[in-house]
């Protein structure tokens, strides 16, 4: 699906030659996933070094294609490069920063939820219900328009620290409810 | 600098306020100035830091809504501005320049904020402050922030600051004014003091006012120095007065003196002047120096003239006796030199002509003359004298020598020459006709006695024969009248003109009886000369024409005259057939005839002996004419006043 975002915060990372005004729908999501990191604090713990990358992980079927490589390519947040990790099924999920639950998944939200347990991995959906499931953030596209969800108390307890630049901009969502 | 030429001539009090005024009102005003624009400035510039801060905050904060692609949420972020009054517009655009989200103050035409971002930094554009501030996330650039904000406030501000400095220029004129008006008396009232007094002094002539003396300082120290000084006046004026009065007397006397001595000189001097300037004009009119020789010294010295005379340059003479004397001839200087000393030996005047070679070799004749003075006891101490340049006169005397002798032989010459030309025409004439009469009357006995044997042919070569006799006959007369006129003495008595002129004419017409004449004939004033040879002129004029008026019918002859203060004229016009100008002086030679004798007969020797009478009574002779339309002939006698008339005097130019 197509989608008309006004926002070009990372249309320039695409390769595609795309309308600038009419980008599909992963490479938004892709660019908000690296958007994420900017805006979310690690426990000191979870990268080695200084300049440790920050691990992507997507579960099942990966719906970026090539554009979240593209979009990501030569990035750094804090001299921090990206890597990207693909785990085939929920129990073969590692240690990674963002984990990506595609549409696909949605049948095992919570099984992936249980294996990740407490690490400090930020999740990311993108169906209905996802942050009410436990999820972190969700981006839904309504009228094609993006609108994200937030559950502090997710992240909370997974040692996460979210920007409140991000959650003014995003729909506060309880686990529960 | 107008300001300083017009204050020049007023009060010192005035110049005082002047200056005071000017002065602190330059200080007052020019930190007011600089106050007030400092406060515009720094005002201006915190507006535009705390405006940057602002832009920078916001914009942090709206960096997620821009990054997550949440325009309301921007919106609501940039809403909160509204708490400050002076921002007119807030926006936040995209990297590609994009407006993603703006906020516009109550009121404000959005379409007249600017849409677009500009670089980044502070601008003032027109009343307005714009920011434009750059947005980060991450590290990197996501957008830019922009803010327009009005700088009412600001003005406000200043016009406050404005108005107090004006307050403030206001009331410290008003202090300076009246603090000048209260301490400008301490410096100004001795300074008036001193001018006043300085007034009345230059106006009353009255040294013996003194003036206030003020305090310690420096007029009081200007007052005391010119209170003395008005004091040592007062003393010299005494002393001058009293040596003026006594001087006057003094130069009075001498004046008079000198007066009289000066008009004595000064008359002595303008004789002597006028007599130096004659002197001098008459030496060079007549070329004539003058000289003076010194015995006691044989130095001589002489005048400007004299220079002129031997051609020389003044410092060329070297004053000696020795070089007047060689200036003469080398022939004539032995002579010149024993006249001088005879005559001064002998107390004779010197009277020597003698010669002169000038420098330019030239050789002039002088005139020298001379005179010895002598001393007391009768010896001679000096000898003046003239000297005079008269070579042209002696060129001239010479010339005239010469040509009085040349003309003399030429006389004599031509005297003789006459003599014998007419003693030759004259025996020519004679003897010729005796052969011409013996023609004459053997032609007529042949016509005569032997008619009957020759034929017609013959007769008429016969006729001819002594037609030409007779004419040869004629010519032979007429040449004896005209040389007898040169030899015979003229007999001078008075002769009545006009009673010759008619009586000729009557007797000429009777000649013509087949034509009509008619004779005008004025009065004519009566002459004087010989009566023969004046009936003679009157024959050949008249007879001339009525030859030429030959065809003339009738042939007029108009015989006038015109007295003249010189001369008078006489004259005889025909209206017969003329002749050209230009031949005109041919008319009086000997056989110059203008017309052919078949034309016309004649001997061509009439007009010659007219001219030869006139002439030798002392008149002249001419003739004008027209070709065709007459001929007009004159001749002059001087006024008859005794034995003018007869005197022969030569031909007139």
């Amino acid at each position: 699906m197509a989608l008309c975002t006004p926002c070009g915060a990372f249309s320039t990372a695409a390769a595609e030659p795309q309308d600038s005004q009419t980008l599909s729908e992963y490479v938004v999501k892709a660019g908000f996933l690296f958007n994420f990191a900017k805006y979310v604090d690690w426990p000191a713990d979870s990268f080695e070094k200084a300049d440790t990358p920050i691990t992507i992980g997507i579960v099942g079927a990966d719906p970026f294609g090539e554009d979240l490589e593209k979009i990501l390519k030569n990035k750094t947040i804090k001299n921090r490069p990206f890597a990207i990790q693909r785990f085939r099924e929920p129990a073969g999920i590692q240690r990674c920063h963002i984990l990506f639950v595609p549409r696909s998944e949605k049948d095992h939200i919570p099984e992936i939820l249980k294996r990740i347990d407490s690490w400090p991995v930020l999740t990311v959906g993108e169906e209905e219900g996802f942050s009410r499931s436990g999820g972190m953030t969700n981006i839904l596209i309504e009228k094609e328009k993006p609108r994200l969800e937030v559950n502090p108390d997710a992240a909370e307890k997974a040692k996460i620290a979210i920007d409140s630049k991000l959650l003014k901009v995003a729909t506060i969502v309880r686990t529960g409810k | 600098m107008t300001t300083a030429r017009s204050l020049r001539d007023k009060p010192i009090r005035a110049k005082l306020r002047a200056i005071v005024l000017i002065i602190s009102g330059l200080a007052v005003a020019g930190s007011c100035t600089v106050f007030v624009a400092y406060q515009w400035f720094t005002s201006r510039n915190e507006l535009a830091h705390r405006l940057g801060v602002m832009a920078d905050i916001v914009g942090d904060q709206s960096t997620a809504a821009l990054e997550f692609d949440q325009p309301t949420q921007a919106a609501i972020i940039l809403r909160a501005l509204k708490a400050e009054r002076q921002i007119l517009f807030a926006g936040i655009y995209s990297r590609e320049g994009r407006l993603f989200a703006s906020y516009v103050r109550e009121g404000v035409d959005p379409i007249a904020i600017r849409a677009g971002p500009d670089p980044d930094g502070q601008t003032f554009d027109g009343g307005d402050l714009l920011v434009f501030h750059p947005m980060r996330s991450g590290g990197e650039r996501i957008g830019t922030f922009g803010l327009r904000s009005d700088l009412a406030d600001l003005r406000e501000r200043l016009w406050i600051n404005i108005g107090t400095a004006v307050l403030v220029l206001l009331g410290a004129g008003m202090a300076i004014l009246y603090l000048s008006a209260r301490l400008g008396g301490l410096v100004t009232e001795p300074v008036l003091r001193l001018a006043g007094a300085v007034q009345v002094i230059t106006k009353q002539r009255d040294y013996s006012i003194r003036v206030e003396r003020g305090g310690q300082d420096e007029m009081g120290h200007l007052i005391e120095g010119f209170n003395d000084m008005l004091s040592q006046i007062q003393a010299r004026d005494a002393a001058l007065a009293s040596a003026r009065d006594d001087l006057e007397k003094r130069v009075e006397e001498r004046t008079r003196e000198l007066q009289t001595e000066v008009a004595e000189r000064r008359l002595a001097e303008k004789a002597l002047q006028e007599k130096d300037i004659r002197l001098t004009e008459a030496q060079e009119i007549a070329r004539m120096g003058s000289w003076e020789w010194v015995l006691s010294t044989s130095k001589i010295s002489w005048s400007d003239e004299v220079y002129l005379i031997f051609g020389l340059l003044p410092q060329k003479f070297g004053g000696g006796l020795a070089d007047f004397v060689n200036a003469a001839h080398p022939d004539d200087r032995v002579a010149f030199k024993e006249a001088l000393e005879t005559s001064c030996r002998n107390r004779e005047p010197l009277t020597v002509d003698y010669r002169i070679i000038r420098p330019d070799g030239s050789v002039r004749y002088l005139h020298a003359r001379g005179k010895a003075i002598l001393d007391d006891s009768g010896r001679p101490v000096r000898v003046v004298g003239t000297l005079q340049d008269v070579t042209e006169r002696k060129d001239a005397d010479r010339a005239i020598q010469a040509l009085n002798l040349e003309l003399q032989g030429r006389m004599a010459e031509l005297a003789a020459a006459n003599k014998e030309l007419e003693g030759f025409s004259y025996s020519v004439s004679h003897d010729l006709r005796a052969p011409l009469r013996s023609i004459d009357g053997y032609s007529r006995m042949l016509i005569e006695d032997y008619s009957d044997r020759v034929d017609g042919e013959g007769r008429r070569y016969l006729k001819v024969i002594t037609d030409n006799t007779r004419k040869m006959g004629q010519l032979i007369d007429d040449l004896l009248a005209f040389s007898r006129m040169g030899r015979a003495s003229l007999e001078a008595s008075s002769i009545d003109m006009e009673g010759l002129a008619r009586q000729v004419f009557s007797e000429l017409r009777e000649q013509h009886p087949d034509r009509t004449f008619e004779l005008r004939l004025d009065p004519l004033p009566s002459g004087r000369g010989d009566p023969a040879m004046f009936r003679q002129v009157f024959i050949n004029l008249i007879s001339n024409a009525i030859k030429y008026s030959k065809g003339r019918n009738p042939a007029i002859i108009a015989i006038g005259s015109r007295v003249e203060p010189t001369e008078t004229i006489y004259y005889v016009r025909d209206n017969g057939v003329g002749f050209e100008m230009q031949y005109a002086h041919k008319l009086f030679g000997v056989f110059q005839r203008l017309h052919s004798p078949q034309d016309f007969e004649g001997t061509g020797v009439g007009l010659a002996l007219v001219q030869r009478i006139v002439q030798r009574h002392g008149g002249r002779v001419w003739a004008e004419s027209k070709v065709g339309d007459g001929a007009t002939f004159y001749f002059t006698q001087a006024p008859s006043k005794g034995a003018n008339g007869g005197t022969p005097t030569g031909t007139r130019p």
